[in-house]
C-alpha cells in the first residue's frame, strides 16, 4: 500500500499532467458555454412551460405548445422496417437482401420495431422535455461527453505510461528491478496509474457536467424518457426520435454513458500496460497508440459491408466516434449488445495485453 | 557542417519515420478534401466540369460582350439535353418533348404527394434523367449549374449588373457597411466575371489546415523525440562542457526551424501536384472573386493557393522551432507530449483562424473592413513567428553563458 501510496503521488505533483487537466478543463467549460450558447437559448423562459409550472416566457411557452402539437404524432407514423430499407440503401447499398448479414441487420430493426409499439403504448413518448430541433440538447450533452472522453483517454495513457516509464528515465531500472519486490512495483504502478485516471476521468466529465446543470435547468427532466418525441433531432435525411433499445430515461443514459466511459478508460489504462511491456518506450507507445486510434476510427470506411464491417467497427475509436448515440438504434451495422460487446472485447485485449506484458516483465533479465 | 548533418540525421529515425507515414497515410485517406474532388461543394461532379469546358471556351473570365456566346453555349446543352428527352417512351407518351416542358413537369411532380399510376411514370422518368441516367444526368447538372450560378445571378443583378438590376441588389447592400458595399457594387457592376467554382476553392480551404495538421504532428513527433532522447542519454551536461559543444544547441534549434520549413514545403508540393493532377490547373488564372465570394483583395486562384501554402510552411516551420522550446526544457517524453498537445491544438487553431476566411467580405465585423481584414492573418501569424523566435534566441543565449553546474 505504501509503494501504491508513493506511486500515487508522483501522478498527483506531476505538474504537466495536472496542468493538461486543467487545460482540458477549462477548454471543456469554453467550449460547453459556446455550445449551450445561454445568450441566444432561453432556457429559463421555457422551462416553466416544459414542467407546466411557475411563469413562462409567453413566446417560448407558445412555441413549446405550437411544438407538442406540430410533433406528437411522430410515433403514429414511425415504422423502423422502412427506415431499416432506406438507411440500408443509403449506406449499405452492396449487401444483398438474401445474405445473412442483411438479414440479421433486418432482425435488429424488428425488435426495434417491437420497441417503438411499446414506447407508443406507454408515457414515454411523450415525456416533457426541450424542444429537440430548437435547442439540441441530448447533442449537447453528447459533445460534452466525446470531448471529455477524448480527452480522458490522453490523459489516462499519458498518466499510465509516465509512470511506467519511471525507473527507465530516471536510470534507475538496474536498482529497483533487481529484486522481486522491485519488480511488483511495476505493478502497483499500473493500479496506481488506473486509479489516477479514473480520477482525472470523473474531474474532466464533472466539471463540465455541472456547469450545464447549473446554465440548463433540468430539474425534473432528468427521468424523461431518450425515446420521448420532443427529444427528436432531425438530422440531414432522417428525422425521427431517438429509439433506445431498452427503456431508458435522460439520466440513465447518462449515468450508463459514464459507466461504459470508465470502463473505457480502464481498457486504454490496461492496454497501454501491456504495450508499454512489450515496447519499453513510452513515447513510442504513445506514438503509436495515437496511431492506432486514428487507424482504428477510418477502418470501417476502408471495410466493406458485411460482418468484417461490423467487427472492424468495434473498437474504442468508433465507440468514442459515436458517444452520443450509445444504446440508440443509429446504424444498421449495430446490433442490441455493440457497445457491451466492443468493451467486453477490449476489456479481453487489455486483461490480456496487460498480464501477458507483467509475465513476461516478471521474468525478463535485468 | 557535420554537426548539422549529424543533428539532422538524428530527425529521421526510422521508427519514428514508419510512425509518420502510416500517420500520414491515414489522416490523408481519411480526411482530405481532394480524395473527394470534383464533388466538394455541390455535391455533384459536373459543376466543376461545365465550368471547365468554359474556362476552355471563354478564358478564366466572361465578359459582358461574351453573353451572347454563353448562351449560345447554354443552347448547346440544352439542345443536346432535348435530344435525349426525345428517346424516352414515357415522355413521348406524355408529351414531353423539349426542355421547357422536362422543367414544367418537373415542378409540378417532383414534390407532388398522391400521384397517379401515369403520373408515378412520370416522375419515376423524370428521376431516372436527373440522377441515373448518362448522358442526360450529367447534361442536367450542367444545365442547372448555368441556371442556377450564372443566368439567375445574371437575372438578379449579382453579375454585370445595369442600372435597373442594381434595384433588387439594393437592400442588401444597404444592410452592408459603406465600404462593403462600394466594393459588392463595383463587382456587381465590373464588365468581367470569374468563372472559378466552389470546388478548387472549398478543396484548398479545407485541406490548408489538414496539412498544418499533419506537418506539425510530423515535426513535433520527431524534434521530441531527438532533444528529449539527447537528455536522456545525457548529452547536454557534456556539450556544454565545451566552446564547440554549445554550438550545438544552436545548430540543433537551425535544424529543427529548418526541418520545419522542409516538412512544410515538401507536404505542400507533393499535395500542390496531387490538385494538379486532379484537374485543378484549369482554373489557376481565374480570380478568386467568383459569385461565391467576395474578396477584398484582387487574387487569382494560383496567388490563393501560393498564399495557403505559405501559411502552412510558416505555421510548420514555427511548430519547428516551438517543438524545439519544449523539448529543450521536457526532462522525459511524456512531459513533452503533454506540453504539445495543447501547443498543437493552439497552433493548428491560429493557423485556421489566420487563413479560413482569408480576404473575404463576410459578416463578421473582423472581415466587413478591408483593412481589419487584411490585417486578421499578419496580426496571427506575425507575433506567433516573432515570439517563438526570440524565445529561441534567448534560450541559446543562455546556453552560451550558463554555468555547467
Amino acid at each position: 500500500m505504501r509503494i501504491f501510496r508513493y506511486e500515487f503521488k508522483k501522478l498527483l505533483l506531476c505538474p504537466f499532467l495536472l496542468g493538461l487537466l486543467l487545460v482540458f478543463a477549462a477548454f471543456d467549460v469554453v467550449m460547453l458555454f459556446n455550445d449551450l450558447s445561454p445568450k441566444y437559448y432561453n432556457y429559463d423562459g421555457i422551462y416553466p412551460a416544459i414542467i407546466g409550472s411557475g411563469a413562462a416566457d409567453e413566446g417560448a411557452a407558445e412555441y413549446y405548445l405550437s411544438f407538442r402539437e406540430n410533433f406528437s404524432a411522430i410515433y403514429d407514423e414511425l415504422d423502423m422496417n422502412e427506415i431499416f430499407r432506406q438507411k440500408m440503401a443509403l449506406y449499405y447499398p452492396s449487401v444483398p437482401p438474401e445474405s445473412a448479414y442483411y438479414k440479421w441487420a433486418q432482425k435488429n430493426y424488428m425488435a426495434l420495431q417491437e420497441r417503438v409499439e411499446e414506447i407508443r403504448q406507454t408515457v414515454e413518448a411523450g415525456g416533457d422535455f426541450y424542444p429537440g430541433p430548437a435547442y439540441k440538447l441530448h447533442k449537447k450533452l453528447c459533445g460534452l461527453l466525446s470531448r471529455s472522453l477524448l480527452e480522458s483517454l490522453i490523459l489516462t495513457a499519458l498518466a499510465m505510461l509516465y509512470l511506467m516509464d519511471f525507473e527507465r528515465i530516471n536510470a534507475a531500472e538496474g536498482l529497483v528491478y533487481a529484486t522481486k519486490c522491485g519488480r511488483s512495483v511495476q505493478l502497483k504502478k499500473m493500479l496506481a496509474g488506473g486509479t489516477f485516471s479514473l480520477i482525472s476521468s470523473a474531474l474532466l466529465f464533472a466539471l463540465p457536467l455541472s456547469v450545464f446543470a447549473a446554465v440548463v435547468p433540468m430539474k425534473g427532466l432528468w427521468r424523461t424518457s431518450v425515446s420521448a418525441f420532443t427529444l427528436t433531432e432531425p438530422t440531414t435525411f432522417f428525422s425521427y426520435p431517438f429509439v433506445t433499445w431498452a427503456k431508458m430515461s435522460v439520466f440513465g443514459q447518462l449515468a450508463a454513458s459514464l459507466g461504459l466511459c470508465a470502463l473505457l478508460v480502464i481498457i486504454t489504462a490496461a492496454v497501454c500496460a501491456g504495450a508499454y511491456f512489450a515496447v519499453r518506450n513510452s513515447y513510442l507507445v504513445m506514438l503509436g497508440a495515437g496511431v492506432a486510434f486514428l487507424g482504428m476510427l477510418l477502418l470501417p470506411y476502408a471495410v466493406p459491408a458485411g460482418t468484417m464491417h461490423t467487427l472492424s467497427m468495434m473498437s474504442p475509436s468508433v465507440l468514442w466516434y459515436n458517444s452520443g448515440m450509445w444504446f440508440i438504434e443509429f446504424d444498421p451495422a449495430r446490433g442490441k449488445w455493440f457497445e457491451a460487446a466492443t468493451v467486453a472485447l477490449w476489456a479481453g485485449i487489455g486483461a490480456l495485453s496487460a498480464a501477458a506484458g507483467w509475465k513476461r516483465f516478471k521474468r525478463c533479465g535485468i | 557542417m557535420k554537426i548539422f548533418f549529424n543533428e539532422a540525421k538524428k530527425l529521421f529515425r526510422p521508427i519514428i519515420i514508419i510512425l509518420l507515414a502510416v500517420f500520414i497515410f491515414i489522416h490523408c485517406k481519411g480526411f482530405l478534401k481532394l480524395n473527394y474532388w470534383p464533388q466538394v461543394g455541390t455535391g455533384n461532379p459536373w459543376d466543376t466540369e461545365v465550368h471547365a469546358e468554359m474556362i476552355e471556351k471563354f478564358g478564366p473570365t466572361l465578359s459582358r460582350d461574351e453573353l451572347p456566346a454563353l448562351k449560345e453555349f447554354y443552347g448547346a446543352l440544352v439542345a443536346d439535353f432535348e435530344e435525349e428527352i426525345r428517346k424516352s417512351e414515357v415522355f413521348a407518351r406524355n408529351g414531353i418533348d423539349d426542355y421547357e416542358k422536362f422543367c414544367e413537369a418537373d415542378n409540378e411532380f417532383l414534390f407532388k404527394d398522391g400521384l397517379t399510376d401515369g403520373e408515378q411514370e412520370i416522375y419515376n422518368e423524370l428521376i431516372r434523367y436527373r440522377f441515373d441516367l448518362m448522358p442526360a444526368s450529367e447534361l442536367h447538372f450542367k444545365l442547372n449549374e448555368l441556371e442556377n450560378r450564372l443566368l439567375n445571378e445574371i437575372e438578379i443583378g449579382r453579375i454585370f449588373a445595369t442600372d435597373e438590376t442594381i434595384v433588387t441588389m439594393r437592400d442588401y447592400l444597404d444592410r452592408q457597411n459603406p465600404e462593403a458595399a462600394a466594393l459588392l457594387e463595383k463587382k456587381y457592376r465590373a464588365d468581367e466575371m470569374s468563372l472559378l467554382t466552389i470546388t478548387p476553392q472549398s478543396v484548398v480551404d479545407g485541406d490548408s489546415l489538414n496539412l498544418v495538421i499533419i506537418s506539425c504532428i510530423a515535426v513535433f513527433a520527431a524534434v521530441l523525440y531527438m532533444l528529449i532522447t539527447d537528455r536522456l542519454r545525457g548529452i547536454y551536461p557534456i556539450a556544454l562542457s565545451s566552446k564547440t559543444g554549445r554550438k550545438i544547441f544552436g545548430i540543433q534549434a537551425a535544424v529543427c526551424g529548418l526541418f520545419g520549413l522542409l516538412a512544410g514545403i515538401i507536404v505542400c508540393a507533393v499535395y500542390g501536384a496531387a490538385l494538379m493532377s486532379k484537374g485543378a490547373g484549369v482554373f489557376l488564372d481565374c480570380p478568386m472573386d467568383n459569385y461565391y465570394h467576395d474578396m477584398w483583395v484582387k487574387l487569382d486562384y494560383r496567388q490563393y493557393i501560393l498564399i495557403k501554402a505559405a501559411a502552412v510552411v510558416i505555421f510548420t516551420g514555427a511548430a519547428g522551432l516551438l517543438s524545439y522550446i519544449i523539448g529543450r526544457f521536457a526532462t522525459n517524453y511524456i512531459s513533452g507530449l503533454a506540453v504539445s498537445i495543447p501547443v498543437l491544438v493552439a497552433l493548428c487553431g491560429a493557423e485556421f483562424f489566420a487563413t479560413a476566411h482569408i480576404f473575404r467580405v463576410e459578416s463578421a465585423w473582423v472581415y466587413s473592413h478591408f483593412w481589419s481584414s487584411v490585417a486578421l492573418p499578419f496580426a496571427i501569424t506575425l507575433p506567433i513567428c516573432i515570439g517563438v523566435t526570440v524565445a529561441v534566441c534567448l534560450i541559446l543565449k543562455r546556453d552560451g553563458k550558463r554555468d555547467i553546474l
